[in-house]
């Protein structure tokens, strides 16, 4: 208290000025002055004269005190006086106080945690150059049923494309894992290629050293590599001699020459969330169109739009110069898109629905502040009417209490600063890695802070204004006339009841949403994949194309492994396969069949595996037989399809000995089926099933195919010893290799869900959140209708009701708000769930039976929060409540 | 010198507005001038003349303004404001109504 009015004062010199009491004194002298002069040329002397004129004039200080007080009537020092006045009517009633503060503080705290996630992600302009310039180059393909709306390019394509004049500047990049070593432990980091243009072209310099030279990225020796400021804080020590250092990238040695800025995070796209910790020169061949491996960004030239530059890199590869490649062949469609978009796009729904969502809960939070301060405004008519009596204006008593509200919300909003930073920090540990893109630019800085403030001042305009301006509308006598009823105006209990049906609404919709989101997940968790993940346990590796160039080299190795895996304690059914389900990679294509085409809509994933594949994931056999031992180079080719695969190619027909071929250009290539396995998801739970075609892996001939491995084995013991003999089994077979992670194949399962599961729980915690404040509303609104209602219940009560009669009787009120609300909340939620439809799985945005629980669920909570207070109705004594008055 | 007549509350804010209605003036020349025409009638203390120069100033009716004295020295002046215009015309008017009506009391009752 005593620092409150310290402060005030400070407040009060600080605007009133000291100039005020400056000119008052030479004003009150100056009378002075002229008075000792009019006494001298009376006749007396000087001595004399000033005395005189000093007792008539009286107390210098009194006179000036009242023309300070005088003066002191102004907005300010009603500021001051209310704030000092609120503090401690806030002191009075500490419950009330800590509720309001904490509920505001919480409303304001998950709002402005928002705030910073939404403008880090998507309301902040990109840290480039011009970033609106900017923009990602897709190639848009459609091959048969294949379709890829965000494909990369060939070298070539690039090369084509670069004459484009709707872009003043294109560069392209390549993405990849790689194995740092030659300076501390070895490291797995995240690794891009990038043309030497593309520094510049975003308009980034690096913080120490130099970037590419343009000539860099043609001749193919220039080995040199930027790194990231966090790989050079964590395992160069920040070491500002870190230039020409060298380094190992996958075993091959490059110069670090510069150290990018802190947060730049380039390339980054929806298909590459990671930020990259190195950088080094991308050599692109002209001539080479076989596969497009290439993402190209752009910087639009002035004037162009991107619909305009999609058309003109089209004709560019249309053109007889271009027109021969490979890219143009199979769709040669371009699509130009912002690079924002292409950053935040998937996100920006999900983000705008969560900040609606926070928003609910801002409002129920509001809600339930304004109906304290109402409750408690009515406890206080009689002393408005007092102030009011003695004088007090409207305008000063609405003043007033905005003023207590506005003390509320500062407190409410400085605690809320703690809780928003700590909400920050939780989200970001909560988020799914690589699912959130723009993670580092999330702060709650200057901006948010201010967001904040206006956000306090904002919430206490909201909640205080009701309660003012109902409050302020007091009848001076009629309070103050001794046992008047003490009932609440009319309209301040209607307004009450409004705030509370609002607030079960808006909670209904949460819970819809948080119920929608649940079903889907629970469905989503519970889709059978196909096959047993549990206790298998894997490693990934990426063979490097340096070390191992044929398919001879790829499969020993793969060979050493399993053999050395075979031999683990624990472990059964090592295999191998190129595309591990829920793994890094997966590739998918078209196939012919012998005698007849194969369906033109059927995409197949083509792994190439290990004899006991099946067996180490637990699929059916339905037909023929898994692949065996004997089915080795050179034995004739076979085929295992999935169930899809035979239904869809030979309906009705025993597909055993059919034959059909991935590469019809190869003669030799034509397989034989031997078997049909039970249908997988091997990528997306969310999905149907993928059709597939496996084939054993000593059969494969293309060594692109073998670039990848995974190795598993199912653990019947231990899975720590099995992961410890899979990680030495890879090791030993050979040392070099870059490092990759061991591990459970169900944990890979459980991560392809961690987005939904993650939306759900959000949602959930809203939701929970806004119904434990709704529920706090109701049982506050009955707990003051009892209180209110003393001397009523307690004559029901001396007159024979029984308390069953009194607790329906309170709870009668708060049944049709509790219905109202439930009705007003379905009908809002029907229309907005359909805002949820594409994060569903399974389940209806509409979902009846969701509705029908979450409807009945609130009406529950709310019923039960009414009916604590109300049991407290019986509990009233009639002689006390009847002397109550 | 006489006991000077107490002024009746409110009185004193008509009065300094009237006195200052023809010209600028300072407290001093307020208080002087507020003698001199009441015919040592009307004395007021600094005690009230300065707090109510200050809320009057406050209350937008007189605007003040430093300026040079007949002897050379800073003071502080009063004018009148043109809402100080019309709250003189209304306080005057209202004043006059009232005397009339009391002195009427006094004389025929």
């Amino acid at each position: 208290m005593r620092r409150a009015r310290t402060l005030g004062l400070r407040l009060r010199s600080l605007f009133r000025s000291i100039r005020v009491d400056h000119e008052l004194d030479a004003e009150l002298r100056f009378h002075l002055d002229q008075q000792i002069e009019r006494n001298i040329a009376a006749g007396m002397t000087p001595a004399n004269a000033r005395a005189a004129a000093l007792r008539e004039f009286g107390g210098v200080d009194q006179i000036k005190e009242a023309c300070r007080d005088e003066r002191r009537v102004t907005i300010l020092d009603h500021l001051v006086r209310d704030l000092r006045y609120a503090l401690r009517v806030l002191r009075r009633e500490p419950g009330f106080s800590v509720v309001a503060i904490a509920t505001i503080a919480l409303g304001i705290g998950v709002t402005t945690a928002m705030f910073a996630i939404v403008r880090g992600v998507l309301l902040k302009p990109l840290p480039y150059r011009d970033p609106d310039r900017l923009a990602m180059v897709y190639s848009v393909i459609t091959q048969g049923p294949f379709r890829c709306r965000d494909c990369s390019v060939s070298d070539a394509a690039y090369f084509e494309l670069k004459r484009s004049r709707t872009f003043s500047e294109l560069a392209a990049f390549g993405t990849q894992i790689s194995t740092l070593t030659g300076a501390g432990d070895p490291l797995r980091v995240h690794h891009s290629a990038v043309t030497a243009n593309m520094l510049p072209l975003l308009g980034v310099r690096p913080a120490i050293g130099q970037g590419f030279a343009p000539g860099d990225d043609t001749t193919g020796r220039s080995h040199v590599a930027l790194v990231s400021d966090r790989l050079w804080r964590s395992h160069f020590g920040a070491e500002p001699a870190i230039l020409g250092q060298p380094i190992r990238l996958n075993g091959e040695a490059y110069t670090v020459v510069g150290v990018m800025p802190a947060g730049f995070s380039f390339p980054n796209e929806r298909r590459i969330l990671m930020a990259p910790d190195v950088w080094t020169p991308l050599v692109l061949d002209p001539a080479y169109d076989a596969n497009a491996m290439r993402r190209v960004v752009g910087r639009l030239a002035p004037g162009a739009t991107a619909a305009a530059a999609a058309g003109e890199l089209e004709s560019l590869l249309e053109s007889p110069i271009g027109g021969h490649l490979r890219d143009r062949a199979i769709g040669g469609k371009m699509r130009v898109e912002g690079l924002k978009t292409a950053l935040v796009g998937d996100v920006e729904r999900l983000l705008w629905i969560l900040a609606g969502a926070v928003g609910c809960i801002l409002l129920v939070a509001c809600a339930n502040v304004a109906n304290l301060l109402l409750a408690r405004g009515a406890g206080r008519r009689r002393e408005l009417a007092l102030r009011a009596a003695l004088g007090a204006s409207r305008l000063r008593l609405v003043q007033q209490m905005l003023t207590e509200t506005l003390v509320l919300a500062i407190a409410g909003g400085v605690a809320a600063l703690f809780i928003a930073r700590w909400n920050v920090a939780l989200a970001l540990a909560l988020v799914p890695e690589n699912k959130l893109p723009r993670t580092p630019e999330i702060a709650l800085d200057a901006t948010g802070f201010a967001f904040t403030a206006l956000l306090c001042l904002a919430t206490a305009l909201v909640i205080g204004a009701i309660p003012a301006i109902t409050g302020a509308h007091v009848d001076v006598n009629e309070p103050l006339q001794e046992g008047s009823d003490r009932s609440t105006a009319p309209g301040v209990a209607r307004v009450r009841s409004v705030l509370v049906v609002a607030e079960i609404a808006v909670v209904l919709v949460l819970l819809t949403a948080a119920g929608l989101l649940v079903k889907s997940f629970w469905r989503l968790h519970r889709v059978d994949p196909g096959f047993n993940a549990d206790g298998v346990v894997t490693i990934q590796i990426e063979l490097p194309e340096r070390v191992y160039r044929t398919i001879e080299q790829r499969k020993a190795l793969g060979d050493q492994v399993l053999r050395r895996l075979r031999a683990v304690p624990g472990g059964e059914h090592a295999s191998v396969i190129n595309l591990l389900p829920f793994g890094d990679m997966g590739w998918a294509g078209d196939f012919e069949i012998e005698g007849g085409a194969a369906p033109r809509d059927l995409i197949v994933g083509k792994p190439a595996i290990s004899d006991d594949y099946f067996r180490a994931l637990g699929i059916r056999l339905l037909r023929g037989r898994y692949f065996e031992r004997r089915d080795g180079d050179g034995a004739p080719r076979v085929a295992i399809v999935s169930d899809i695969v035979a239904r869809r190619c030979w309906p009705g027909a025993d597909p055993i000995g059919r034959r059909l071929t991935m590469d019809s250009s190869h003669p030799d290539s034509w397989l034989t089926v031997v078997g049909v396995v039970a249908d997988v998801r091997p990528s997306n739970l969310g999905k149907p099933p993928q059709p597939m075609i496996y084939v054993p892996i000593q059969q494969e001939w293309r060594p692109f195919f073998l670039a990848n491995m995974a190795f598993l084995v199912r653990a019947v013991g231990s899975r720590d010893l099995v992961a410890d003999g899979l990680r030495r089994a890879v090791h030993e077979a050979d040392g070099d290799l870059p490092l990759s992670n061991v591990a459970m194949l169900a944990q890979l399962l459980a991560q392809s869900v961690s987005e939904p599961r993650f939306r759900a729980s959000l949602f959930v915690t809203f939701a929970c959140l806004a119904l434990a404040l709704a529920c706090v509303g109701i049982a506050g609104l009955v707990a003051y209708d009892v209180t209110r209602r003393t001397r009523e219940i307690g004559i029901r009560l001396a007159l024979g009701a029984r308390p069953r009669d009194v607790v329906g009787m309170v709870m009668k009120r708060s049944a049709g708000l509790i219905a109202t609300g439930v009705a007003i909340g379905l009908a809002m939620a029907f229309a907005l769930s359909r805002l949820l439809a594409d994060f569903l799985f399974d389940v209806k945005p509409d979902d009846p039976a969701t509705f029908a629980m979450v409807a009945l669920s609130i009406a529950a909570a709310a019923a039960v929060a009414a009916f604590v207070p109300a049991r407290r109705a019986t509990r009233i004594q009639p002689v006390i409540a009847l002397r109550y008055e | 010198m006489s006991k000077p007549t107490d002024l009746v509350q409110g009185t004193l804010d008509l009065l300094i507005l009237r006195i200052v209605a023809n010209q600028p003036l300072h407290g001093w020349a307020i208080s002087q001038r507020l003698r001199l025409v009441s015919n040592d009638v009307l004395h007021v203390q600094q005690g009230s003349l300065y707090p109510a120069l200050h809320r009057l100033e406050q209350q937008g009716l007189v605007n003040a303004e430093w300026g040079e004295s007949e002897n050379k020295r800073k003071a502080k002046y009063y004018a009148l404001t043109r809402a100080g215009r019309r709250r003189l015309e209304e306080e005057a008017a209202s004043w006059a109504r009232l005397s009339a009506a009391i002195s009427r009391v006094i004389e025929t009752a």
